[in-house]
């Protein structure tokens, strides 16, 4: 059995989102940052440089002339969307650092959690009028304990996915039945080392709970609607069983139905647009 | 590559038949016309006005017939709109009208035709609301995009005033820095400043110091050489008195260096003799040119008036100076001293002075080290020439107080030309009212010469009494017999208060009153004497209790400096007189006031 610490500590050892990103979550949150912080900040890591380019540049932004540094694309797509691609190129590696796929496969949780953050981004903008580029990083990072998990337990992990598939409980209580701790406390934990700001970590830590009532348009909320989508487009870790919807985003939905079928039509068109996000092979 | 049916997405969240529920809220909507047109083409009459209920019935109704006869209303799959094809609907109407004959006794053609635009507009309702929902999200859309457009360019906005003020904040700072560096340069320049200005304090003090028994050694080997002595001790005598002068030749120099660079010295304006001073040069260097061999000669330039005002003693040092080393240098040839009229000016005129010589000369690299301190042109030099390198240093300090730059033009193994101007003011009127100090020393000096030609005067004027106050033994020791000499009395008092005390009883006609004693010193002792001969105190005090005029004090000290005769005068001094006593200057003194006697 593990605490989330002695999860954490353990995780520790090996790969963890690099300091370059982290540096770059926290300039976000300070008002006093301008694109020359940044960009200074992450040239310190050419590779991500070039990386970020060819995504601020990718279908996705819809950019109509080419951005060629990383000031420009500050001045193009702002900080936090930069943040988020920073965000992605860190996660990408953390993701896709196994390629283990007996049960419990690493590249899926990474479809799913880019599917999630584009639906989430897509959610906002058009149901809510939102623009908040947090939604986007929530959705891509809220599995970040399952992955956590995987890597320091990854046989026990697994043995409460069979649990939950056994309809032994809700995935949550198999997790904390056989691991001892559950992914959404354990990726809150480590996110908050991060500083990933607030409404993320609360994203992170209450997606699993439907008891804890989350306004539809919060951003755990809109979390929660995200990965309900995306879980019945085939897209969950575990796709065979969808956990339901808590009953207040049950009525939501219901009031906006049509909105959210154009959503789910539009939605492998948003797919293919982003595809250079989380594709490895793209 | 994502495989899934949009009904089937949110299928667990709808109510059963949730479309179809939704067509036929539109039909009924529509249907109330529809039942009116029923009853009046059947005649049939409704047992009630159908209310709503009766209303959804008979739409249920007839979606209930589409749906018996198998007819797929809803198409989930078929692409278009939510679902429904239109054309297939109608396709299904057409089929309900042909299929069901009874029903068609009271439906008719008009009949079918309605239902048929009521399901149509149905239909079209339900698209409308579609396409009005996906018109919502676009203009969210939209709103979103104008929000994160506005965000950006307010936030580039930001950052770019947050850019200029760094920028003027790095200036600033940079500024406070260059200012703080300055700063710090500057106390650090001040101190050095300071600690050289110590260092040449100490060393003028030294310098002081040593003059003390210099001036003894000098003057007793002087007076030495006046006794019997046989040849080979009048040699030793010799060799001290001439190893004497030149260490005070050096100390003079020292001190003088010193006080230029402790800013102490001061150039006089006085009225001189310009070509006075230059023969006074030539004079001096005449005996050493003859036993070198050397052709020593000057000229001065007529334009020159011969009364100008300046500092001709340091004038006279300079000429030395660049004189003894155009002499030192010199093995054969000429040594010359010219003095040009360059200009004249308001009050005056610029004087340029040259003194050129056919000796080793100096090769241009090391042209520019001699003029720094303690340098000689080689090293080597020193030993075969001998100097301290502080002569040149001197120079060309003097030079410059005066206004002027010391110039060399000079070739290795073809002698040196050096050359400096200096701004010379005319005299007023040289004529009797002030005579020529250059002119008067001369006279005086040779007055003096001539005074020793004349042994009978020492006892014509041996009643005359000298009271000297001088603390220091060896000096009291060296003017009492300087004074002895001239052939006056002298009682010796050790410090100002002791002089108090003689002049009680003694009667002098002279006092000469060293400045810097323990006790009371010289201008104290001085003012003190003045009191008393200005009160009723002085019929205490015999020595001054005479009804002529009041006793003559004549100031002794070694500090030369103006300000010093000035301090002195002002305390009531009659005259002022520098230490070490110089035989002829103490003879002048002495020959003056004896006159007056």
């Amino acid at each position: 059995m593990y605490t989330p610490e002695k999860l954490l500590d353990k995780f520790k050892d090996g790969k963890t989102l690099p300091h370059v990103a982290i540096k770059v979550t926290q300039m976000v949150n300070d008002e006093d940052t301008t694109m020359q912080d940044f960009e200074e900040t992450i040239k310190l890591d050419p590779i991500l440089v070039s990386r970020l380019l060819r995504l601020v540049n990718s279908p996705y932004f819809a950019l109509s002339s080419k951005v060629d540094s990383i000031a420009k694309a500050v001045v193009f797509v702002g900080m936090k969307s930069l943040r988020n691609l920073v965000a992605v190129e860190a996660l990408r590696d953390i993701f896709n650092d196994s390629d283990d796929s007996s049960g419990f496969s690493r590249k899926h949780l990474w479809l799913h959690s880019a599917t999630v953050a584009i639906i989430a981004d897509m959610v906002g903008k058009r149901i809510f009028g939102d623009s908040r580029e947090d939604l986007f990083l929530a959705g891509i990072i809220h599995d970040i304990g399952l992955v956590i998990e995987d890597q320091v337990a990854g046989g026990v992990l697994r043995e409460a996915c069979q649990l939950y598939l056994a309809g032994q409980g809700t995935f949550v209580e198999c997790e904390q039945r056989m691991i001892g701790t559950d992914h959404c406390e354990v990726g809150y934990r480590i996110a908050k080392e991060w500083k990933m700001p607030q409404d993320v970590l609360n994203a992170i830590r209450y997606h699993h709970n439907p008891e804890k009532e989350q306004a539809a348009n919060s951003v755990t909320g809109i979390v929660q609607l995200s990965e309900y989508m995306a879980g019945k487009m085939k897209y969950a870790v575990l796709p065979e069983k969808i956990e339901p919807l808590s009953p207040h985003l049950v009525k939501h939905v219901k009031s906006m139905m049509s909105n959210y079928k154009i959503i789910v039509r539009d939605l492998p068109q948003e797919m293919e647009k982003a595809k250079d996000l989380y594709d490895p092979e793209a | 590559m994502l495989d899934f049916d949009i009904e089937e997405v949110f299928a667990d969240l709808e109510e059963k038949d949730y479309r179809e529920h939704e067509f036929v809220q539109v039909l009924a909507a529509i249907i109330p016309s529809f039942v009116f047109q029923l009853q009046k083409r059947s005649g049939a009459v409704f047992p009630s006005v159908p209310g709503a209920a009766a209303v959804i019935d008979l739409a249920d109704g007839i979606f209930a017939e589409i749906q018996q006869q198998g007819y797929l209303l809803i198409n989930g799959r078929g692409g278009t709109l939510c679902g429904i094809n239109v054309e297939e609907l109608e396709g299904v109407l057409f089929c309900w009208q042909e299929q069901k004959e009874e029903k068609r006794t009271f439906c008719d053609q008009t009949i079918a035709g309605l239902i048929r635009a009521a399901c149509r507009y149905a239909l079209m309702q339900l698209e409308f609301k579609d396409v009005q929902t996906e018109n919502d999200q676009l203009s969210r859309q939209i709103g979103v995009l104008k929000k994160q457009h506005l965000d950006l360019v307010e936030s580039n906005h930001r950052q770019y005033m947050q850019i200029q003020e760094k920028e003027r904040h790095y200036a600033k700072n940079l500024e406070s820095e260059i200012a703080a560096r300055t700063a710090e340069l500057r106390k650090v320049n001040a101190d050095l400043q300071q600690a050289s200005r110590l260092k040449s304090e100490f060393l003028a003090n030294m310098s002081h110091e040593l003059r003390t028994p210099m001036n003894a050694i000098i003057g007793f080997s002087d007076l030495l050489t006046e006794t019997k002595l046989d040849s080979e001790q009048a040699d030793f005598v010799k060799t001290i008195k001439n190893s004497g002068d030149g260490l005070l030749a050096l100390i003079n120099d020292i001190l003088d260096f010193a006080k230029i660079e402790a800013g102490k010295l001061d150039i006089a304006q006085e009225v001189f003799c310009l070509p006075d001073v230059v023969e006074n040069v030539r004079a001096m260097f005449l005996k050493p040119a003859t036993e070198k061999n050397i052709h020593l000669h000057y000229n001065v330039d007529d334009k020159i008036p011969s009364e100008v005002i300046g500092d001709g003693n340091r004038l006279k040092q300079i000429l030395v100076n660049l004189t003894g080393n155009a002499m030192k240098f010199t093995e054969q040839g000429e040594v010359s001293i010219t003095v040009d009229f360059i200009k004249e000016l308001d009050s005056g005129c610029v004087v340029r002075f040259l003194v050129s010589d056919t000796g080793i000369g100096i090769s241009l690299e090391k042209q520019a080290g001699i003029f720094e301190k303690f340098t000689q042109a080689d090293g080597s030099i020193s030993r075969n020439y001998g100097g301290t390198g502080l002569g040149l240093a001197i120079s060309c300090q003097l030079v410059e107080l005066m206004g002027g730059n010391v110039f060399l033009c000079s070739a290795e193994g073809e002698g040196s030309i050096f050359s400096f101007t200096v701004q010379l003011k005319i005299a007023p009127s040289a004529g009797e009212g002030q005579e020529a100090t250059g002119k008067k020393d001369v006279q005086d000096t040779a007055g003096a010469s001539q005074r020793k030609e004349e042994p009978g005067a020492e006892q014509a004027l041996a009643d005359f009494q000298v009271l000297l106050v001088e603390d220091n033994l060896v000096n009291q020791k060296l003017a009492t017999i300087l004074i002895k000499r001239e052939g006056c009395a002298v009682d010796i008092a050790g410090d100002g208060v002791q002089a108090l005390e003689k002049l009680k009883q003694g009667v002098y006609d002279l006092i000469l009153m060293d400045i810097q004693m323990p006790n009371m010193d010289g201008l104290q002792a001085t003012q003190r004497i003045r009191a008393i001969e200005g009160s009723e105190e002085k019929t205490r005090y015999q020595g001054l209790a005479g009804e002529k005029e009041p006793v003559v004090i004549v100031g002794l000290s070694a500090h030369a400096r103006k300000e010093d005769e000035e301090q002195a005068l002002e305390a009531g001094m009659n005259a002022f007189l520098t230490k070490p006593i110089v035989r002829k200057d103490l003879i002048v003194l002495l020959d003056r006031y004896k006159a007056k006697e």
